[in-house]
């Protein structure tokens, strides 16, 4: 944030925005479904919508983290796939099966990230893909595991999940903790590094941040909440799917880019990217309500990533036009 | 004549490593050259082929089309669909289903040459919304069947090789002279290895991607149509192996994914290969998962053979201008 001194509250609007974007997308979303269908906004509303974001939420805070050290992650897919069919698969109904499957979902993840990190970090081969080739990896062990979408999922394990306290969801609590979790890392040297990676490689690399670490971290990262997503779906759905994960690669790409986080690196933030991963779903529930066919909603979902990297492309042009 | 050895060197790898893979073939399986096979494999290295081309051209620009897949099935059930059947009108259909791909073409490079969004993400966006365009305004399953002729085109070979062959061997003879014989070639190499040099030597930069992406379409469209044809029922999801296939294969024939440098002769030698190497996978009675895997790993390694090919290229031209 540069010092606010001298500045009235419209040119700080005026210079900011793109960053305003996401937070007024959700707002007329959320405007239009309330016209819509009066009387559906509500705590209960809140939190089902809670509940139904938090697996894209998820993904799409680990896409984010990779964007903004002007990376790329598609392996989040298959990692969706391998945990949720993995846990579905093994989990039984014993608390011990539980965790440990849980834990090797969540170290399966993480070493699928580290995997890509380290490669990207080390060689300079495109992080699009090395993860690509870990994606389609993902995919392969993930039909090993289930062929067709089964499982035997306990209920002990979806209700873990989806708890509620009075009309408040686990999964809005969590929502709330990633916020202030982020907020305090985004000041901390990890936070700092992963714009500094992000923004100019090599001016960060001479100031001394290890790019090395803070990629592997970062791709770490990305695998671990792809992972805790995958987990998730488990309790949601109640079973498991090798092709669960398809569809969040591109969505936790919209989410952050919607949420006004540069797909070069260096700009953006989880909070954007949670309002992004709302206005997604929103959309989704605005679609239904509209009664447009399902068969229409890839269509939408793709104008719609490109309208928001075309917006924020337009943007970068704009302040670039702003500084000559 | 050694000079040309040494500077293919490359490309000649490449096919050894074909002839190597497809003699391994023979052993593993008695009558697996025998002219039935022979017949069913070089169709197949023709569809892929041909989509290979399109992804090639868009490579060496520095771009990458992952919406292959769904400009692909788009053709192939519009030539159904149009046409149903009747001999009669392939004589307007086939035009009108290339122009078709042209445009998705064209929406893609318009996309990444004027409005400046990443390859990786307008191709995803567009390959989804082509699936959305295609199953909505069909609603759900698109019907038709191919005409007669068509099926006789694909099913039909001179001696051992499929028709479509031939084709492929045409198109890719056109394709040869285009790159290699006239200004287009050394325009799309020239915007490929460095753009800004590109444009101040009056190359129009965005003229010649948004033509890479057209000409990718076009190919798309040429193999979804031939696609078509042999096979008895069209299915969604027809096109979506092409997608990793077509990088892989330029891949393998060490086509730098970064842009810029590699020969389309070797992107041929590419999907020989992927085709040999799914004939090996069937012959050992492999699953859809382990495939999936083999595929992540080839791909992986052809990249990092190539990334470190270059990287010892470019060491080489900086120590030889040291030198000087």
């Amino acid at each position: 944030m540069k010092p606010l001194k001298g500045k009235s509250l419209g040119q700080l609007i005026s210079n900011n925005w793109i960053l305003l974007i996401p937070y007024l997308f959700l707002i007329v979303i959320t405007g239009v479904i309330a016209c819509l269908n009066p009387g559906t906004l509500g705590l209960g509303w809140i939190a089902n919508k809670s509940d139904a974001a938090f697996s894209l939420i998820l993904v799409s805070i680990g896409q984010t983290l990779v964007l903004l050290i002007g990376g790329f992650d598609l392996s989040v897919g298959g990692v969706i796939c391998v945990t949720n069919c993995l846990s579905a698969v093994y989990m039984g109904n014993s608390a011990g099966g539980m965790l440990l499957w849980s834990i090797v979902s969540i170290l399966f993840g993480i070493a699928v990230g580290v995997f890509n990190g380290f490669i990207i970090g080390k060689t300079s081969m495109q992080p699009f893909i090395v993860t690509l080739a870990t994606q389609s990896v993902c995919y392969g062990i993930a039909l090993l595991i289930l062929k067709v979408d089964g499982g035997n999922v306990s209920e002990n394990f979806t209700n873990l999940f989806l708890v509620r306290f009075g009309q408040i969801p686990l999964t809005l609590i969590f929502i709330v903790i990633l916020i202030l979790l982020w907020l305090y890392i985004k000041r901390t040297d990890f936070g700092i590094s992963i714009y500094a990676v992000g923004s100019n490689e090599k001016a960060a690399r001479l100031n001394g941040i290890y790019v090395l670490r803070t990629k592997i971290l970062v791709y770490g990262l990305s695998g671990l909440f792809a992972a805790l997503a995958g987990l998730f779906r488990t309790a949601q759905v109640a079973s498991g799917s090798p092709t669960a994960g398809a569809d969040f690669v591109m969505t936790s790409i919209s989410a952050a880019v919607i949420g006004g986080t540069s797909l070069l690196g260096g700009s953006g933030g989880l909070v954007g990217t949670i309002a992004g991963a709302f206005a997604i779903k929103g959309i989704a529930d605005l679609l239904v309500f509209l009664n447009v066919s399902s068969y229409w909603s890839s269509l939408v979902q793709g104008v719609l990533l490109i309208l928001a990297v075309a917006v924020s492309s337009i943007a970068v042009l704009h302040k670039e036009g702003d500084a000559a | 004549m050694k000079d040309a050895i040494r500077k293919n060197s490359t490309i000649l790898v490449t096919y050894l490593m074909a002839v190597a893979l497809l003699i391994l073939c023979a052993i593993v399986r008695p009558g697996y050259l025998n002219v039935d096979n022979i017949r069913t494999l070089s169709s197949q290295v023709a569809v892929l082929g041909l989509v290979t081309l399109g992804q090639a051209l868009v490579i060496l620009t520095g771009g990458m089309d992952l919406s292959v897949p769904w400009m692909f099935t788009m053709a192939g059930f519009l030539m159904a669909n149009l046409s149903n059947g009747d001999n009669g009108k392939i004589a307007y259909v086939i035009p009108i289903v290339l122009v078709i791909g042209i445009a998705m073409g064209l929406f893609n490079g318009v996309g990444v040459a004027y409005v400046g969004i990443a390859p990786v993400v307008m191709t995803m966006a567009s390959n989804i919304i082509f699936q959305g365009l295609l199953v909505g305004s069909f609603n759900g399953m698109p019907g038709g069947s191919s005409p007669s002729v068509m099926k006789s085109l694909a099913t039909g070979s001179v001696g051992a090789f499929n028709n479509l062959f031939l084709i492929w061997l045409a198109v890719s003879a056109v394709a040869l002279v285009a790159l290699y014989r006239m200004p287009f070639g050394r325009r799309l190499y020239a915007v490929g290895s460095n753009e800004k040099v590109a444009q101040f030597s009056g190359v129009n930069v965005k003229v010649v991607k948004a033509a890479a992406y057209a000409l990718s379409g076009l190919t798309a469209a040429l193999a979804g149509i031939l696609y078509s044809g042999s096979l008895g029922q069209l299915y969604l999801g027809m096109g979506d192996e092409y997608q990793m296939q077509s990088i892989a294969a330029v891949a393998i024939g060490g086509i730098s994914l970064v842009g810029g440098s590699g020969s389309y002769v070797g992107a041929m030698a590419g999907t020989l290969i992927i085709i040999i190497l799914n004939g090996v996978l069937a012959a050992v009675n492999i699953s859809e998962g382990a495939q999936r895997i083999v595929y992540g790993v080839v791909l992986f390694i052809a990249v990092l053979i190539s990334t470190r090919r270059n990287n010892m290229r470019l060491v080489q031209v900086k120590k030889t201008t040291e030198n000087s």
